[in-house]
Parts: C-alpha cells; structure tokens; sequence
C-alpha cells in the first residue's frame, strides 16, 4: 500500500522543497520547482520505490500529486 | 523470436576516433542558469562532448579508426570482404557511404559493402547482421563501423546550434572487426523492435515523408519546450526513459536467462550512453555492480551506435586487452524504438588508443 504522506515526502526531496508542504491537491507541472529532469527522477523514484512503471502516456493525464498516488496504487 | 546463436565469429578488434573539437558543458550557453548545469552534469552525467569542426564527417573518423585497426591487426585492405556502416550521419543520401568509404580504403571489388540505418542499438544490430555473414565462412573479415554526429550542421549554423542545444550528443566514428574463426566461442544475440514509439526520438523533416523546405533550418521550440530546427532530433525524454528503464533489464536479464549466466558470470555490462540517471537506474534493476558497467558518458555524451565500443577503448581498454577472456554483455536500446542485447567473449583483442582528430 502506497502511503500518500510518504509520497509527498518523497516528491519534496526531488523538487528540492523545504521551506512548505505540499499537498495532495497539488498541480504538479504548476510547480515552478518542476521541470523535465524533476520528471524523469519521480518516474525513476517511483520504480524504486513502489515498483511501479507509469508509461509517459499515462502521465500526462495526471493533473495532481494525488493523481499520481492514486495512479501507483492502481498498477500495484 | 528474434534469437540467434553465431558460432565460428570472432571480434578482434575496437577502435575509435573523435574530434580534438571540445564542448564543455560548463561553458555551454545553452543553459539559461548556474543551477541548470549543475543539475545538467550530476543527473545526465555529461560534462564534455567532442564536436566535429570544419568539414570533418562521421565517415572520416570511422575511416581514421579503421584505418589504424587495420594497421595493427595486420590485416591488408584486400582481404576485407565485408563492410558495413551503420549511422543516421551519412555523407550522402546516396549512394551509401560504405560504398565511398570501400573507395577511399582502397578495398578489392569482391567486397560486399552497405549501410544500415539504425542508432543506439546499432552495435547489436550489426554484430548480428555481420556475424551471420561471417559464420558460414563465406565473408572471412568484417568491418562493421559505426558512428554519429549530433547534428547535420553547415558552418553557419554550427554557433546558433551549440547556443540552442544542450550539449546531450557528442560525435565520434568507431570501428569493430569480425573475422570467421571457428575456435571462436558462441555469440549470442537478441533483437527487439516497438514501432508504436517511432515519434519519441525523431529527425521530423528531410526526409521523404516531410521533404526538406527552408523553414526546416529555422530553430523553433518543439512541443516539449526544447528549441531546434525541424532536422534535428526531438526527443520525447519521459517516454524514452520509460521505454529504457522497462526494456533493457528485461532484454538484459533474458541474456542471462538464456545463457545460463548471472550477474557475477559476466566481466563487463556494456550499455547504450543514454544519460546517467538512466542509466543507473538499468543499472540497478539488472543488480549489476557499477565496477561491472563502465561510463563514457562524462567526457563524450551520448554517441548512439558509437556510445557500446567508444566506452570499450576509452574505460576498459587495458582490461580487456591484459590476455585473459572476457566475457560480455552488450545491450543497445533507443531510437526505433529498437533494443538487442550480444552475450560474448572477448580474448585478446587489438584495441588501438583513441584517435584524436584535428
């Protein structure tokens, strides 16, 4: 099982975030911290992490950091 | 299935030339800030690539190692009955550059010579094309050379391209000689193929399907925010990294499967310079070593068909030439999209230095 706060935690660390907390509602590609290479590290922690592989034509119809949760959960 | 087992084939030697030209990622002026390229150089793991100048091509350096190859093996241009060159860096659209190279080295006439036109998986591809000519003893040595450059630029447009484009690609010309030996041991080789994902890494126009028109030499921003012209590569950088970290291991641990073979049996891993975060992450869903997977990345980039024997003559040339036999897993995997993997042993090989070239 995917805990979401574990999630946020870790997608804080590859934005490099410290100084707030990012919630589920987050639209991530509004991030000013986001960018291509933030990108290929979340696809690559997630594989790490959850063993999850989410194809680039999947991804590109998540709008939210909880989009992303509940994408992982879903190929788990 | 797309599996081949070569005997009677031996790989005798590697070489490679690039240009003395250097770009150094520090200095490019394709970053728009400090911070850029750090994050550039520690997750893509380039930090200089060699870029041809004046009128130098992929052929020239292809030759320059073939030339120095063919010294130092013994071999005389008269007794090589097969070339093969494989790159998207042509000299011509026609004829095929292994014809105008066959001319410039002087090669006899009774010499089988064409081009195939594949990219990063392009070291597999070849070794399987050559070797099945090679193992039934009726062409008895091989040339297989294989090269990139990253872009087809007149001197013009040299200095608007390196301000534009982040310095990803480097250039280089390689050489790999085969020859029919049947003490040679079994070489085993498996190629893939995903059609669907053609567009993640593409040359748009110039080509038949979008003939060339000038507006295709205008450097314009592509629907992934980066800005070249219309000949040049795009590069869907999520869905290629997706493709390389599911196929490679999967291709790579079927090597294994298949050869009887694990992680420890193997010396040496020797994957397609993608970028490092790639890379490493093949890497470690194969539980490979990283003393087992060495890097060319950090002073060449990303060479394409180049990136598999360029990493052979520049990190593990002495090993591989101290005598003992090495055995080797070669796995190539991008533009196509299209992968294969080589299982084989190398035994003293003749591995010239790498050629600089002015």
């Amino acid at each position: 099982m995917i805990d979401q706060n574990q999630f946020l935690a870790q997608m804080q660390e590859i934005l490099e975030i410290e100084d707030r907390t990012l919630s589920p509602d987050e639209k991530f590609r509004e991030l000013p911290e986001w960018s291509s290479l933030a990108y290929l590290s979340t696809i690559a922690m997630i594989d790490d992490e959850y063993n999850v592989i989410i194809s680039a034509a999947d991804f590109r119809e998540l709008q939210t950091l909880g989009d992303i949760v509940r994408a992982i959960s879903e190929r788990q | 299935m797309a599996s081949q087992c070569i005997s009677n084939v031996r790989i005798c030697g590697i070489a490679a030339a690039v240009p003395q030209r250097v770009l150094d990622v520090k200095t490019s002026k394709a970053f728009a800030k400090e911070e850029e390229i750090e994050k550039f150089i520690s997750s893509v793991g380039i930090e200089r690539v060699h870029r041809c100048a004046g009128n130098m091509t992929c052929s020239d350096m292809c030759q320059a190692a073939a030339d120095k190859l063919l010294a130092q093996l013994g071999w005389k241009s008269n007794e090589i009955d097969l070339l093969v060159f494989l790159s998207r860096s042509m000299d011509y659209f026609s004829p095929a550059t292994s014809c105008v190279l066959h001319g410039k080295m002087g090669l006899k006439t009774d010499c089988a010579c064409f081009d195939i036109a594949m990219g990063c998986s392009g070291w597999v591809y070849a070794l399987s094309v050559a070797g099945s000519m090679v193992q039934c003893g009726a062409y008895r040595k091989a040339l297989l050379l294989m090269g990139e450059e990253a872009a087809n630029l007149a001197p013009t447009q040299r200095d608007e391209f390196e301000k534009y484009v982040t310095p990803l690609f480097g250039d280089a010309g390689t050489v790999t000689a085969l020859e029919f030996d049947p003490s040679s041991p079994e070489m085993f080789i498996e190629t893939y193929t995903d059609g669907t994902g053609y567009e993640s890494i593409i040359c748009r126009a110039g080509g038949y399907r979008i003939p060339l028109e000038p507006k295709h030499l205008d450097f314009v921003v592509d629907s992934f925010g980066q800005k070249h012209r219309l000949i040049d590569r795009e590069i869907d950088g999520a869905a290629v990294f997706v493709f390389g970290i599911t196929k490679a291991p999967q291709a790579v641990r079927a090597m294994l499967q298949r050869t009887g073979k694990s992680v420890e049996d193997i010396d040496y891993f020797l994957f397609h310079q993608a970028n490092l975060m790639m890379n490493e992450q093949i890497r470690k869903k194969c539980k490979i070593p990283l003393g087992k997977c060495p890097y060319s990345l950090r002073n060449f980039g990303n060479i394409s068909s180049a990136s598999i024997p360029l990493t052979m003559v520049t990190q593990i040339r002495e090993q591989l030439t101290n005598g003992a036999p090495h055995k080797i897993i070669a796995c190539g995997f991008g533009v196509g999209l299209s992968w294969g993997t080589a299982s084989f042993v190398l035994q003293n090989p003749v591995i010239p230095k790498l050629i600089e070239m002015e």
